[in-house]
């Protein structure tokens, strides 16, 4: 048979057909309905060997029938000898496939961070592109189960109200500090700049309440700030988007802008940092006991902040943790093989902060009686 | 149309060069590039591109010995049979082995990221898309080009922008113009096979109006796609940092699962680049398909052009089935690099031997 004969066009056209019809991919094919998507996952620490994982599915309307399971979510527990491990083993134990690729959110236990460290638990997330790495990371004080078994009380949706919580375009403010597991694991790479990630815990009314967060140590976390300590963090980094910041005397202010001018260079063998930040913001409330002026309210500002970032640098400072990434600003004077120098350089250096704050309004009522 | 009388234009030339960019600089280049240097990457990805031009150049002279023939007919006239044997032997050794790397390496990528439980016989199956595509002629190989060229670079050139995204520039390591280490690097010779794209222009001698300018698309395409060389490599250091970007197997890809925005409808990003990507992958295949056949019917002319075609195609589709493990293709890249360096080599030295004989041909 010839190629131009009208059956040979046809075959020809067939044997284009065939092998497109292969590149589809069927062999992947799981609907929907087929799989459990993971909202939540939790890593907590079993015993000394071995790790407990916690994850949350969400459970649509339609397939919820008559069960007495009515939350909109079901809560499951694991435990094994790795987090991969783990999740073979709920396999082992579940109905459907298993569906990481929608998780929104990791949670590991504070203790397995401060004891074991966490990149060994997350490492199988790179590897095998299983688990999104887009997804956001904080740690969890006190037990997992209430945070994973109670019904949201703001509604479900699970995986996505906790991801809402530290989104900017949602719940998220500046102290709640988005981390997401690839920057988690960027850290854990680069000894010139320390992890910085949220610790949160149950909270009475909603899912859970932001109790600090924890800057790392190498591998484990080291300890704790405040969420007003963190402020220091955002303004130095320059991600501090609107917030409300109260005076000691009674005033509040609301931050518009802030930009931080970062100068580096050695002084005597130490690292040497300059750091001039400049603060635009508003007037929320004058104070009600005692009235201030604009210079008033600006210079107490600066002190405010000056005296709550010395403080965090003194802290950070003597765990050897730059949470600021101010080792990054030294890349063209310290060589690749003395990196791993720079959290003992970081704790020897001479940081100097300093706050310009600039009032440009004072909202609709003005200041001035 | 006749396919010996077709003349391809400069812009289509272009055309299929970008493509050849876009099928090899995305996956193990940035890999490579970030592996030969300790951090002024842009020093052997700007040495490659003034390389590769420089190849092009000459290449594009030695099509000019004798316009309207192809590069094996060129050497035929110029050196006689062992000069054709010199340059088709080792011609055809690479391209084959090229594109049994470039098949596996795309079905091996797209079973790591999207398709985990696809065999790769079905995977390799481009190999035939890319074989009748290239049974067709030079003219189908242009036509499907333009097309998915139209699809494959808004694609690709919008996921460059997106990478723009949590950016940070004190990740960047210094600029340091005297770092030189990267010359003595296996990972920056190995990735010489991004740049002799235009040696795939091998069978494409008889359709260009003026060989000598064979060059120009080259560059051009190397000038347009050079923003997106740096972007490969420069995105994923500037958002994991240099150490955590240089243990994962393709930077760039990881990059794109990292991106995630509000206002952004897809969710899995490379899934998208991925599919883009194949079809550079499917047009590379095809051009290197017919500059193959080219050779191996300089070297054996009596073998009909169906056949051929069929051989190739059922010998790379069997060949890079037979590839053991991801190891083997990063290997394969390395012990292939003496060959692609001789090809590169070959063009001057074959200027250099014309004009010797033209010289004595003058005196006496």
């Amino acid at each position: 048979m010839r190629l131009s004969s009208k059956w040979g066009r046809w075959l020809a056209v067939l044997c284009l057909l065939v092998p497109t019809a292969l590149l589809q991919g069927c062999w992947d094919i799981r609907d929907i309905d087929n799989r459990m998507l993971v909202g939540a996952m939790g890593i907590a620490r079993d015993d000394e060997r071995g790790v407990t994982i916690w994850v949350r599915f969400p459970i649509p309307h339609a397939q919820q029938g008559t069960t007495s399971n009515d939350k909109g979510f079901l809560a499951a527990s694991q435990r094994g000898k790795t987090v991969v491990d783990a999740l073979d083993r709920l396999r082992a134990r579940m109905p459907k496939y298993l569906d990481l690729s929608q998780t929104r959110a990791v949670f590991v236990d504070k203790k397995l961070a401060e004891e074991k460290g966490i990149y060994s638990f997350l490492d199988f997330a790179v590897r095998d592109r299983i688990l999104p790495i887009s997804a956001v990371f904080a740690l969890i004080e006190g037990d997992m189960d209430p945070i994973f078994t109670r019904p949201n009380p703001s509604g479900e949706l699970s995986g996505v109200y906790t991801r809402l919580f530290f989104e900017k375009y949602a719940g998220g403010t500046p102290q709640k500090n988005k981390v997401t597991l690839w920057q988690v694991f960027n850290k854990h790479y680069n000894p010139l700049q320390q992890n910085f990630v949220p610790l949160i815990a149950a909270d009475d009314t909603f899912q859970f309440y932001l109790k600090g967060n924890m800057y790392f140590s190498g591998d484990r976390a080291a300890g704790t700030l405040t969420p007003d300590e963190s402020l220091i963090y955002e303004l130095v980094t320059g991600k501090l988007s609107p917030f409300e910041i109260e005076t000691a005397g009674g005033a509040n202010v609301k931050v518009e802008t802030s930009s931080a001018r970062i100068r580096t260079a050695w002084a005597e063998g130490r690292p040497d940092i300059d750091i001039v930040i400049r603060v635009v913001m508003k007037l929320m409330d004058a104070s009600h006991t005692k009235p201030m002026n604009k210079q008033n309210i600006e210079q107490t500002i600066d002190r405010l902040l000056e005296d709550r970032a010395a403080k965090v640098f003194s802290v950070t400072q003597a765990r050897e943790s730059d949470i600021f990434g101010f080792g990054n600003r030294f890349r063209a004077s310290l060589p690749t093989a003395r990196h791993k120098e720079w959290p003992a350089l970081y704790r020897q250096a001479k940081i100097s902060v300093k706050l310009e704050s600039h009032m440009v309004n004072e909202g609709l009522k003005l200041l001035r009686q | 149309m006749n396919d010996a009388a077709l003349r391809l234009s400069s812009t289509q030339f272009f055309i299929l060069i970008l493509a050849v960019f876009g099928a090899t600089s995305y996956f193990l280049y940035p890999y490579l590039v970030l592996h030969s240097t300790e951090g002024s990457y842009w020093m052997p990805i700007l040495t490659g591109v003034l390389v590769g031009v420089l190849g092009a150049k000459t290449f594009s002279g030695l099509m000019a010995l004798h316009p309207g023939l192809d590069a094996f007919a060129v050497l035929r006239r110029t050196l006689g049979l062992p000069g054709l044997l010199l340059f088709a032997l080792p011609f055809a050794w690479h391209v084959w082995r090229a594109m049994v790397m470039i098949a596996r390496a795309h079905a091996e990528i797209i079973s790591m990221t999207i398709l985990h439980a696809t065999p790769l016989w079905a995977l390799h199956c481009i190999v035939f898309v890319a074989m009748f595509l290239a049974a067709g002629g030079i003219a189908s190989i242009v036509r499907a080009a333009a097309v998915f060229i139209v699809v494959g670079i808004p694609v690709t050139v919008g996921l460059t922008l997106l990478g723009f995204s949590d950016l940070d520039f004190t990740l960047h390591e210094p600029w340091d113009p005297g770092h030189l280490s990267f010359l003595d690097s296996r990972a920056f010779y190995s990735s010489s096979y991004v740049w002799v794209g235009f040696l795939y222009l091998s069978s494409c001698g008889q359709h260009a109006r003026r060989p000598d300018r064979l060059w120009l698309p080259y560059t051009a395409a190397a000038a347009c796609f050079l923003p997106v060389m740096f972007g490969t490599v420069y995105l994923p250091v500037l958002t994991f940092g240099p150490a955590f970007s240089k243990v994962l197997a393709f930077p760039f890809l990881t990059k794109m699962d990292s991106i995630s925005h509000y206002w952004l409808i897809v969710e899995n990003l490379t899934a998208v680049f991925i599919s883009a990507a194949i079809l550079f992958v499917i047009l590379t295949l095809s051009l290197m398909m017919h500059s193959l056949v080219a050779a191996l019917r300089a070297i054996l002319p009596f073998l009909p052009a169906r056949p051929a075609y069929a051989i190739v195609g059922i010998g790379t589709y069997v060949s890079a089935l037979l590839i053991p493990s991801w190891d083997w293709i990063e290997k394969g890249v390395w012990l292939e690099t003496p060959v692609r360096l001789y090809l590169l080599a070959l063009p001057p030295l074959v200027l250099l031997l014309a004009r010797l004989a033209k010289g004595r041909g003058a005196r006496a």
